[in-house]
């Protein structure tokens, strides 16, 4: 794993462009609070500036009383995860560990693995989600957004070469 | 417990070990000292209990602080047949049920646990760990996410484990620390 490019937002999300091509697989680590986001706001983006109907996702979380899972398509955006937002401890930041397998395949659909949890001490948001970006294009750009970064946050984007 | 000397380089990708523990005969143990020269902190455990139980749960502690209840977690469950979600707050230690095999588990099977501290050096928020827990034990187990708050905003210099009953880890268990560098690091 080789770090790539280091971001530390104070407001509006972050965008990583020109991102080599000389790795097999991606791994973006984030730190999180939105300033206009309320508590579990989710980290939404896109890839190479792709605003159409090509997202889905799929997440199974827990909230500390109970489990949920949901699903949709046809969306249009990525999600990598949950952002702490206004209405959590003031301090309290997400961790967000997203995967981004073989992202410049030219041949396959690109699914992006999210581990992720924001705990508010009595309140919090813990799980999983899978996105698709339904595009056969390399991913040479991320913008991601959890409706404004608020200062402390941080998003870290690496590369990951295979033998 | 020492911490070896650790320099980034390019050899070391981004990935830097730390500092590596056998845990074997002992219920806790801290890495202290910590570089604060990385981005994030990422611990992984390979570890089994001599608890007479067939789970033991972890919990872990950062800067020796253990009191004023500066802890609180949120956890996502799986055991094979259904799944929970459960929550503490206000508690005095890092505690999220993250259970590993213990010593009336089939003997050899060992717990895996990866733990991502982001942004352990920052001194204006608080800690958060995210958690990534197994503990397949043949027939039953548990896999787990969970996430603790440290509500602190003081750099993390130490960062403790142990049994939540007091019992030993087993002869084979093993902590490793690393640190995650960032670009100009």
């Amino acid at each position: 794993m080789y770090p790539i490019a280091t971001a530390n937002p104070t407001t509006g999300g972050v965008t990583f462009t020109s991102i080599p091509q000389t790795f097999t697989h991606l791994q973006l680590r984030i730190f999180s609070r939105s300033s206009s986001g309320s508590a579990g706001q989710s980290i939404s983006g896109s890839f190479n500036s792709d605003s159409g109907s090509n997202y889905a996702y799929h997440v199974l979380g827990g909230d500390g009383g109970s489990t949920f899972s949901s699903s949709a398509a046809t969306q249009t955006n990525v999600y990598f995860g949950w952002s702490a937002g206004t209405t959590n401890t003031s301090n309290a930041f997400s961790n967000c560990i997203v995967d981004i397998l073989d992202y410049a395949n030219t041949n396959k659909y690109k699914t992006v693995k999210t581990l992720t949890g924001i705990d508010s001490n009595g309140s919090g948001l813990v799980g999983m989600w899978i996105s698709l970006w339904m595009s056969t294009a390399a991913i040479t750009s991320i913008l991601l957004n959890p409706n404004n970064f608020a200062t402390g946050s941080t998003v870290q984007l690496y590369g990951i070469k295979t033998a | 417990m020492a911490i070896l000397p650790a320099i980034a380089s390019p050899m070391h990708g981004a990935l830097v070990p730390i500092s590596f523990i056998n845990l074997g005969g002992v219920s806790q143990v801290t890495f202290s000292n910590i570089p604060q020269a990385y981005q994030d902190l990422m611990i992984v455990l390979n570890i089994r209990s001599t608890q007479s139980a067939t789970l033991d749960a972890l919990d872990i502690w950062l800067n020796g602080v253990t009191g004023s209840g500066l802890y609180s977690s949120t956890y996502l469950r799986g055991d094979g047949s259904s799944a929970s979600s459960n929550r503490y707050s206000s508690v005095n230690i890092g505690y999220a049920q993250n259970n590993y095999p213990a010593a009336s588990s089939t003997s050899g099977i060992f717990g895996t646990q990866v733990i991502h501290l982001l942004n352990y050096t920052n001194t204006t928020t608080y800690k958060t760990a995210l958690i990534r827990s197994t503990a397949d034990l043949n027939g039953s187990g548990q896999t787990q996410v969970s996430v603790d708050l440290y509500r602190s905003t003081s750099a993390v210099t130490s960062f403790s484990l142990g049994s939540d009953n007091g019992a030993n880890f087993a002869s084979g268990s093993t902590a490793e620390l690393f640190g995650v560098r960032t670009v100009n690091q």
